[in-house]
């Protein structure tokens, strides 16, 4: 217990006040202290979350104009706009920025906020590991975009391959600050992957069996796993990458007994399942959204959950196929060609069942719908030519083309930023309180439907005519200039939706309609609570009866009550049939988790430069997690 | 040490070279033989054109290549077709309960989803089975 906590006489349990007197109550014991060190050492999950998803909307903004000023140099053959070498760092912190500042962070901590809320709890788990996640992302993004400003941004492309990442081919520093971002953002994503998994399986409300989980919450909690398992592929890449650049070893040097081929394996058994991280949350955002509009439930709970779990184990089978040019057996080729393909029976399922819960419901077309009806739209798309790339020798033909771009841009932002789009204009109400402009939505929508296609559709077709991808520039005659300045309009487009969504945000945030709780009608637990939701969530745990509790419970949400109010009390429930287990003791703020970041992050910047960082950072990690983990003197029950 | 690993020859895509103005840069487009308007301009041959093939198994590969994307065009114009039904007739008043489902729906969707599931499975089997017998040549 900390000092600022009154003494007590007795305990005050929540059923022994009335409603004032119990919201007043649990706003003292909840609320975080308005200090610095109240700020930094924040255990409130809402607002840990709400700091990295503007933090990678920030980001998404640096990676969306790397990419303008490649479009625009593009736009037209032989542009002299920029050289040969900002062009390399551009596209390579592009990539970079999107996969491992934007996406990854985006989709997982909008679960972050809004899986407490949706399971009925009043706070995640382990919230002082969050905030250490929080501070090492922002780190992490921070040095790889100082560096860039510096002229030392990655120039090898996202996925770094050896030789061209090996000290010999990149004697400088850039790769080093691309590979430990890497790290930086891995631990980040590890840390709230942990989290959201015991979270789940741990703090849902009373009641709430496996069968009834909101689809969002399985999304965000089979993508948890997926993390958990893909990671640390990535880190022990970049870890030996940092290793043969930086001591000599010679993991990757095929000349001593290397293998450059295993940095591609070890890449990509990461760098596939990366791809479904992203779009894993995006299903779940789906869900949510097509559920509320169209007024129903949706259909196929169970072959949806099962299609992500489904999904989560496939996209283990499948990262050979970014790796066919290299060469394969003939039946690892058609091995990892069937996974490629059957990873389509998955999503269709979920496509099917999103079809039919339109079908069987009562649509209502507000901005969010809009754009899940364009995620199908797009997306499908995609998995068609993704279908297209599974086969062997069409791949072979368009590999490493423009079709490869126009490709996974259709998967990936169809995938995952048309339902965050979706997702913002669906709780934006529940965050801040108020809603956001339909009419500008409406405007939003259109604007970034017609310019992603614009932008990305003839891609496909440069590719086909062999424009290959990561060139600066290419020489009138081959007849590509149209095509080019037709993308770069849609670029500049698309650009212009985002314009639009900031300031809807922003006009909204300061003058948007009073959303009031539940200004959709949905029926998952986040809308049962104020918007913006208290510190505390839920002044009284509500006992789940059924999937949509708002919707079955039409007057009011039966509760469990027995928590203490006069210090952070809340429920453990039993895996499968959440049971109440305990009462347990949320954590208090702390500035540790920022301390041990710090040094965390000092550690990792000084080895780019020399391995004894580590010797001396060591030290100070260890101090920070010892004052992290100092056994607090309060008395358990 | 490793046993050789045995190279791919690419069969039609040319390595990036010298720009050679293609019937496409003197400005004399074959005739499109593709279905779709837009996809008239992928017609246009080139150096570096991966429908242009100018060998036997480049041709087996662009005619792997129409296949699929004819049928899967087709197929994604199903899927749009459906999602635009499913939007269009499902105009009706809201109805105070959104728990009230039908059965009679629930059924019927459920025969439809399950034949359109396994559908997908056989289409994605045989996409498969064709693009192992046209990468025999290349190994």
């Amino acid at each position: 217990m900390t000092a600022e906590a009154p003494p007590l006489d007795r305990e005050i349990r929540d059923r022994d006040l009335d409603d004032a007197a119990l919201r007043a109550a649990l706003a003292r014991t909840w609320a975080t202290r308005s200090s610095l060190s109240g700020w930094i050492g924040e255990v409130d999950h809402k607002r840990i979350a709400l700091r990295f998803v503007l933090t990678a909307l920030f980001f998404l903004l640096l990676g969306g104009s790397a990419a303008l000023v490649m479009r625009l140099q593009l736009a037209r053959p032989e542009s002299g706009l920029i050289g040969p070498d900002l062009y390399n760092q551009l596209f390579s912190m592009h990539g970079t920025t999107m996969m491992f500042l934007f996406a990854v962070p985006v989709m997982e901590t909008i679960g972050l906020y809004f899986v407490p809320l949706m399971v009925g709890a009043r706070q995640v788990a382990f919230p002082r590991l969050v905030n250490f996640a929080y501070w090492m992302f922002l780190f992490g993004g921070l040095m790889l975009w100082i560096a860039f400003l510096l002229n030392t941004g990655a120039d090898t492309g996202w996925f770094s391959y050896v030789p061209l990442s090996s000290l010999q081919y990149s004697p400088t520093k850039r790769v080093d600050f691309w590979a430990q971002m890497v790290t930086f953002t891995e631990v980040s994503s590890l840390a709230v992957a942990v989290s959201l998994i015991v979270t789940v399986l741990k703090h849902r409300a009373p009641g709430m069996t496996l069968d009834r989980i909101p689809l969002f919450v399985w999304a965000e909690f089979v993508n948890a796993f997926v993390i958990m398992f893909a990671m640390p592929s990535v880190m022990i890449a970049s870890t030996l990458l940092i290793l043969d650049r930086l001591v000599e070893t010679r993991f990757f040097e095929t000349s001593a007994g290397g293998d450059a081929l295993l940095w591609q394996h070890l890449f990509w058994f990461f760098g596939h399942p990366e791809v479904y991280i992203i779009f894993i949350p995006g299903t779940g955002m789906v869900s949510a959204i097509i559920a509320t509009f169209a007024t129903r439930p949706v259909f196929g709970y169970v072959p949806l959950v099962l299609a992500l779990i489904a999904t989560g184990f496939l996209s283990f089978g499948l990262w050979v196929h970014h790796m066919f040019a290299t060469g394969l057996p003939k039946l690892g080729e058609s091995f990892f060609t069937a996974s490629s393909m059957l990873i389509a029976v998955p999503s269709g399922i979920q496509i099917f069942c999103w079809i039919a819960t339109l079908w069987g419901g009562r649509p209502r077309f507000h901005t969010p719908l809009l754009f899940v009806l364009g995620f199908v739209f797009i997306f499908v798309a995609g998995g068609m030519t993704g279908v297209m790339v599974a086969s062997v020798p069409i791949d072979l033909q368009v590999h490493d083309t423009f079709f490869v771009v126009a490709h996974f841009h259709y998967v990936l932002i169809g995938g995952a930023v048309f339902p965050l789009l979706g997702a913002i204009y669906y709780w934006f109400p529940k965050v801040t309180g108020r809603l956001m402009s339909e009419r500008l939505g409406a405007w939003n929508f259109g604007l970034a439907f017609a310019g992603f296609n614009l932008a990305f559709f003839p891609m496909h077709i440069l590719g086909l005519q062999g424009m290959p991808r990561r060139v600066y520039t290419y020489p009138a005659e081959l007849g590509w200039g149209g095509l080019n300045l037709l993308a770069t309009t849609g670029a500049l487009m698309f650009a212009a939706s985002f314009a639009l969504l900031v300031v809807n945000a922003v006009t909204s945030y300061r003058s948007g309609r009073a959303a009031g709780s539940n200004p959709w009608g949905a029926g998952t637990l986040e809308w049962a609570t104020a918007s913006p939701p208290p510190p505390y969530n839920f002044a009284l745990t509500p006992l789940v009866t059924s999937r949509e509790p708002l919707w079955s419970e039409r007057t009011a949400l039966p509760v469990v009550t027995g928590l203490r109010v006069d210090r952070r009390e809340t429920f453990v429930t039993s895996p499968a049939e959440a049971r109440p287990e305990l009462r347990d003791m949320a954590v208090e703020p702390s500035i540790w988790p920022f301390v041990a970041a710090l040094f965390s992050g000092l550690t990792l910047f000084g080895s780019i430069y020399t391995p004894w960082a580590v010797v001396a950072g060591s030290p100070f990690i260890a101090a920070a997690l010892v004052g992290w983990f100092w056994p607090k003197s309060a008395k358990e029950e | 040490m490793h046993a050789r690993v045995p190279r791919i020859r690419f069969a039609a895509r040319a390595k990036l070279r010298p720009p050679d103005p293609g019937p496409c840069g003197r400005g004399n487009c074959r005739p499109a033989t593709a279905p779709l308007a837009v996809l008239a301009l992928a017609g246009c041959s080139g150096p570096q054109s991966a429908l242009d093939p100018q060998g036997p198994a480049a041709e087996r590969i662009a005619d792997l290549f129409w296949l699929f994307t004819a049928t899967l065009t087709t197929i994604w114009l199903l899927v749009l077709l459906g999602l635009a039904v499913a939007i269009m007739r499902a105009r009706r008043a809201p109805l105070a309960d959104p728990l009230a489902l039908d059965p009679a729906f629930e059924a019927r969707a459920r025969r439809v989803v399950g034949i359109l599931v396994v559908l997908t499975a056989a289409i994605v089997a045989a996409f498969t089975i064709l693009s192992y017998g046209a990468s025999r040549p290349l190994a």
